[in-house]
């Protein structure tokens, strides 16, 4: 529970970096886009499980 | 813009108390309204609101800053008006406007409120349909667009019209909790889409980005030019129907403190202002590329079509987001406009009267007329219902002052307070008026309609309570 709950977490902190990474030029746009999408899939997964687990 | 705080159940817990003064056991705390107004704010809408700020010619100072102080006012309106009302009486809007002015006018309200939502919602549809349409390379509605762009814009509209209505007609808590899950999502994708667009537009400094904006241009074909005031006023009046106009008193009923009023600075800085800027810089990006220089150099606006926009900026992720941000609102508002035809015909099923609004909210997503003019028409949603909150105001902290009965309608059980009616078509009347032939900026008239509605409303009532009461009544009201 507590693991999903972390690995939420860390998708909306992967959202949430990539474009600054590609703004600073650590990623390409294209690892930026990948990124954000896995970081999208991952979080409604990941969410939703956790939602439910708390119903 | 939100919809979502309009009077109606987004949990069981809401469905209660419809009749009757929250208890202070079922009082919230400030962070109850804190997540909701935050995430209700980022809505589809979003999407094509802050584009069309460019599309006005606005300047960095009056983005920058005119949104600031709009929004400023918009949340000084909840907390002050709003929010103290709403704790003080506990009340839904329509209960409290029942009590005023009688079941029949509310069924009037409803029925203003319902067809406005059916139009919002058709325009978060039209924001959908630009997502979903990618893939299959569909024609983007142009700026200037009033009909359906060809055969594909049709079926995409449809399908999405279809699943979105009969999933609100028969999964409403469903995707209200997946609105709930989606929402700090969004919201950070959306903050992706303005920092992807920064690095795009080449800004390394402050300057930088101010200059984008810069001194402000001219407005693109068909639009017109945006100042200062005109951002201020707009950004204030957006939501009018909720602040000034009293929606969220069904919201506030709950707060322990009106303190909790301020929490819509959540909603208005993060939805109204972070997400409408980096809406605007995803479009500043999009007219610097060749297609949106040789549109204009032809006369043309370049469309504002949030689908591309977004999978341009930041790839699937945004068109995930742009159709989910404009599904999950789109969603709530055709159920809200579905109970409200249902308060007008209570005979017919929440199922049956959800899958008319749909029907309705369907049929205008097809003309891109309601997105893209969608300051337009925000403008005047809020202009049409925000009177009624000044009768409620109005009702409340002056009654009793100018000796006028407060609750007129309960207390001499009345099913049509005439002084409101009046009260509310002249002020929509004159303003409308004004805005047409003197060419005004409707929101520049929304105020003035508002306190004109007030004023008139406790002049008419002095003379018309008198009349009723010893008419019809023969009855003494103490005035407290």
């Amino acid at each position: 529970m507590k693991l999903i709950q972390y690995l939420s977490y860390a998708c909306l902190v992967t959202v949430l970096v990539a474009p600054v990474l590609y703004f600073s030029d650590v990623l390409t746009k294209d690892v930026m886009k990948s990124s954000l999408l896995a970081g999208t899939i991952l979080w409604f997964i990941t969410a939703t499980l956790s939602a439910k687990k708390g119903e | 813009m939100n919809t979502d705080a309009i009077e109606v159940p987004l949990t069981g817990e809401v469905q209660e108390f419809e009749r009757e003064p929250v208890p202070a056991s079922h009082q919230k705390g400030w962070k109850s309204f804190l997540g909701m107004y935050a995430g209700e704010h980022a809505a589809g809408t979003e999407f094509v609101i802050g584009p069309l700020f460019l599309t006005a010619g606005v300047s960095a100072f009056d983005l920058l800053v005119g949104l600031f102080l709009g929004n400023l006012m918009a949340v000084l309106s909840w907390r002050y008006l709003t929010a103290a009302i709403g704790t003080d009486v506990r009340l839904t809007l329509y209960y409290q406007l029942e009590k005023i002015c009688g079941r029949n006018l509310v069924t009037a309200y409803n029925l203003a409120n319902g067809i406005l939502f059916c139009f919002l919602a058709g325009a978060m549809i039209t924001v959908s349909a630009t997502a979903v349409g990618v893939p299959f390379d569909m024609a983007m509605p142009k700026l200037t667009d009033t009909m359906p762009s060809g055969i594909t814009w049709v079926l995409v509209v449809v399908a999405i019209g279809a699943v979105i209505s009969i999933v609100a007609a028969r999964g409403y808590d469903t995707v209200s909790r997946f609105a709930n899950i989606a929402s700090p999502w969004m919201v950070l994708v959306f903050l992706a889409c303005g920092v992807v667009a920064l690095k795009g537009l080449g800004v390394t400094s402050f300057s930088d980005f101010w200059n984008i904006f810069g001194e402000g241009g001219e407005p693109f074909p068909g639009q017109i030019k945006y100042t200062f005031w005109h951002v201020l006023m707009w950004s204030w009046f957006c939501n009018a129907a909720m602040h000034i106009g009293m929606s969220d008193l069904s919201v506030f009923r709950y707060a322990r403190h009106p303190r909790a009023g301020w929490t819509t600075a959540a909603g208005m800085y993060v939805g109204h202002y972070m997400a409408w800027i980096c809406a605007c810089l995803m479009y500043a990006l999009y007219i610097r590329t060749g297609e949106a220089q040789a549109l204009l150099a032809s006369g043309v606006a370049p469309t504002v079509a949030p689908g591309p926009l977004a999978y341009d900026v930041v790839g699937i992720a945004g068109l995930i987001c742009v159709v989910v941000a404009g599904w999950t609102t789109a969603n709530p508002t055709i159920y809200r406009a579905g109970l409200a035809f249902q308060a007008i015909a209570p005979k017919y099923s929440t199922v049956k009267v959800t899958l008319i609004a749909g029907a309705i909210a369907t049929t205008a997503g097809l003309f891109p007329a309601f997105a893209m003019k969608l300051l337009d028409f925000v403008a005047v949603y809020g202009f049409i219902l925000a009177p009624i909150g000044a009768i409620i105001v109005f009702d409340h902290y002056l009654a009793n002052r100018v000796g006028i009965i407060q609750n007129y309608a309960e207390k001499v059980h009345s099913n049509f307070n005439v002084s409101v009616l009046l009260a509310w078509l002249a002020s929509m009347a004159i303003f409308y008026s004004i805005s047409i032939y003197q060419g005004v900026f409707l929101s520049f008239l929304t105020l003035p309609a508002w306190l004109f509605c007030g004023v008139l409303y406790l002049v008419l009532s002095k003379l018309l309570q008198k009349k009723d009461l010893t008419q019809t009544h023969g009855q003494t009201f103490l005035l407290r």
